[in-house]
């Protein structure tokens, strides 16, 4: 071994520790190379991950905002007002926060931001606007199965409207429109009549078997997606434009101040003295038992009876203002039908 | 000399260590220089799969963006083809704020939510303002097509807000019947296609419309390849394939990417790194 040693000083000469230096960082300088490009792609895959949650939460606060739509306090937003809302998704930290805004008597503006854990935001904005119900007639009852009038009652499509905002309105309607001619029974009629509108009573076969009178199944469900419910004792207030009873329900007397929709999932009875304008949906029969009781506006009833009182008159006024002005106030928002969606800047 | 050598004695290697030596420095060499190469190698296609990648990722995500905000049924496909297609293409939204003048075409738009991808230029854009006609049904709501004469001047909107100006032309009478906070989208028509530049490399482009002709074609993203770097099938609602863009209810879109460096292949062929991105794109805002 000491035979091969050639410097004096016991230090070995040659180029096999430079050349493994020069390979090591040459390899170290391609692996870094790849480490960084490896984490940029997986930085950018993470990126876009992110923005998609990001969007999806974001469109899911749209959807979220559109069907909770709650009309009782939406539709009271004044132009330029707002209203803020949020939620999560699960999975993935995705958020959403937004806002609704009046755009003006009929149009809204929801924006939401979506983001996620790693910071991505995505906003997008839907322009909506309150679509309103339309009653395809234009009467105060609206009936399909057995109308009884008599013992004093009025039913009156042709008086001008006295209530509220809707004072002054005349609109010429039906007074009855039913399933069947048989369907209607008059009696005890004092003179003037207790049966008034052009025509006084019309037929619409259609009626025939109706789940629910002229709405049908799915204009029940659409003011059943807006509607607080009440309990039987409860008082209608302003507080809600829809109100739903799960099964018979008297109506007190007294009256809410403005036009509102009530939907009855059995019969109604009106009381003496009760008041009540805008639209009711009655899926049983609409019984007016109380002297002095009213409606203003439009009845859908399975059937009605306005003889089991004595008394003051008892009255059901068509009133197409009133009518329209529940359905507004429940109305639900839905986008535009075209270019309601767009991502924002 | 000579004393020197006997006490300092050298000897140099014999002809067998240098052959060993040589044989094993060749081999570590050569084992250096595979790893080295076969590293480089693997880093050129990292590098233009990247590249790739990158191109086809912003190509994908413009035309995402864009299909996305398209209404087929209101005639925002303008032409479409297997490997083109012409849009208007939404860049900016804004709200009117105060009653519209139809008889100048003048209307005042909040700017606290004005929202663009840029600012408005009347040689370029146009705008599509949403008339709500009888507020109570849906039924006569619609869009009206209008040119834009200028935009950006100062105004204010009917509640004392900050608004800036809008002059429409065209059939402005009708603005009569657009309503407060109704939606004005400004929109410019805009081609997307694949297109060779000067070196021959193809690229996702886009020209608009301005000023009464086509601008030239600029690259949006690439390189792609050719043909079929780009492929869009437009599809109805039914799901059958359609040519009629008033009908178009959702677009696949296929966008595929090449590498501008030479690679060695298997079999010592060299090709171009290249790979693809489908999606499928439904745009948001045909007529419900």
């Amino acid at each position: 071994m000491s035979g091969l040693v050639t410097d004096p000083h016991g230090r070995e000469r040659g180029i096999a520790l430079a050349a493994a230096v020069f390979a090591l960082v040459a390899l170290a300088a391609l692996v870094a190379g790849l480490w960084f490009a490896a984490l940029q792609e997986y930085r950018v895959g993470a990126n876009v991950v992110g923005d998609r949650r990001a969007f999806d939460a974001a469109e899911a606060g749209l959807e979220a905002a559109l069907a909770g739509w709650h009309a009782g306090a939406m539709n009271r937003l004044g132009v330029n007002d707002s209203s803020a809302f949020s939620g999560s998704l699960s999975g993935g930290g995705a958020r959403y926060a937004g806002v609704v805004q009046r755009l003006g008597p009929w149009l809204f503006l929801l924006r939401s931001t979506g983001s996620d854990a790693t910071g991505s935001r995505r906003t997008l904005a839907v322009a909506a606007r309150l679509a309103p119900l339309r009653l395809g007639v234009e009467a105060a009852l609206v009936a399909s199965g057995p109308v009884r009038i008599g013992a004093g009652a009025l039913v009156d499509a042709l008086a001008a409207d006295t209530g509220g905002s809707c004072a002054g309105a005349v609109r010429t309607a039906a007074g009855v429109v039913l399933g069947n001619a048989s369907d209607l029974v008059i009696s005890e009629c004092p003179a003037g009549g207790c049966l008034r509108g052009d025509p006084a009573w019309t037929v619409d076969p259609a009626l025939r078997n109706a789940s629910v009178p002229l709405l049908g199944a799915a204009g029940w469900a659409s003011l059943l997606a807006a509607a607080d419910t009440i309990r039987p004792g409860g008082v209608l207030t302003p507080a809600s434009p829809v109100w739903f009873a799960p099964g018979d329900f008297s109506l007190p007397a007294g009256a809410p101040a403005v036009p509102v929709v009530l939907l009855v999932q059995g019969s109604l009875v009106v009381e003496s003295g009760a008041q009540l304008a805008g639209l009711v949906v009655v899926r049983g029969k609409l019984i007016v038992r109380g002297a002095g009781g009213s409606v203003r506006g439009t009845v859908l009833a399975g059937g009605a009876d306005f003889s089991a009182f004595a008394g003051a008159r008892a009255a059901l006024v068509s009133s197409h203002c009133s009518v329209e002005k529940a359905l507004e106030a429940a109305a639900l928002a839905r986008p535009l039908r075209e270019r309601s969606w767009t991502a924002l800047y | 000399m000579h004393a020197l050598s006997r006490r300092f004695p050298t000897r140099g290697y014999t002809l067998v260590e240098l052959i060993v030596a040589l044989v094993l420095g060749t081999v570590a060499l050569s084992a250096a220089a595979q790893v080295f190469l076969a590293t480089q190698r693997f880093f050129r296609l990292q590098a233009s799969a990247l590249e790739v990648h990158e191109g086809l990722r912003a190509a994908m995500q413009v035309l995402t963006v864009e299909l996305r905000e398209l209404d087929p049924s209101g005639g925002d496909i303008v032409a479409l083809g297997p490997d083109s297609i012409s849009i208007r293409a939404t860049r900016g939204l804004e709200f009117v704020c105060a009653p519209p003048d139809p008889s100048s075409g003048r209307m005042a738009v909040r700017t606290s939510l004005s929202s663009g991808y840029r600012d408005v230029d009347p040689a370029r854009d146009r705008a599509l303002v949403f008339r709500d006609g009888d507020p109570t049904t849906e039924d006569d709501d619609a869009w009206l097509d209008f040119g834009i004469a200028s935009a950006g001047g100062a105004a204010t909107c009917s509640d004392g807000a900050a608004a800036s100006e809008l002059r429409l032309v065209g059939a402005v009478g009708a603005l009569d019947s657009v309503g407060l906070g109704a939606p004005v989208r400004w929109y410019e028509r805009a081609v997307y296609r694949l297109y060779a530049d000067e070196t021959g490399a193809w690229w996702l482009g886009v020209r608009g419309w301005s000023g009464g002709a086509w601008a030239a074609l600029s690259p949006v993203a690439g390189p792609l390849r050719h043909p079929l770097g780009l492929q869009l099938t437009y599809y109805d609602a039914t799901g059958a394939a359609t040519a009629e863009p008033t009908r178009v209810a959702r677009i696949a879109l296929v966008v595929r990417g090449v590498g501008t460096a030479l690679l060695q292949a298997t079999g010592g062929r060299q090709e171009h790194w290249s790979d693809s991105l489908v999606t499928v794109v439904f745009p948001r805002n045909g007529r419900r």
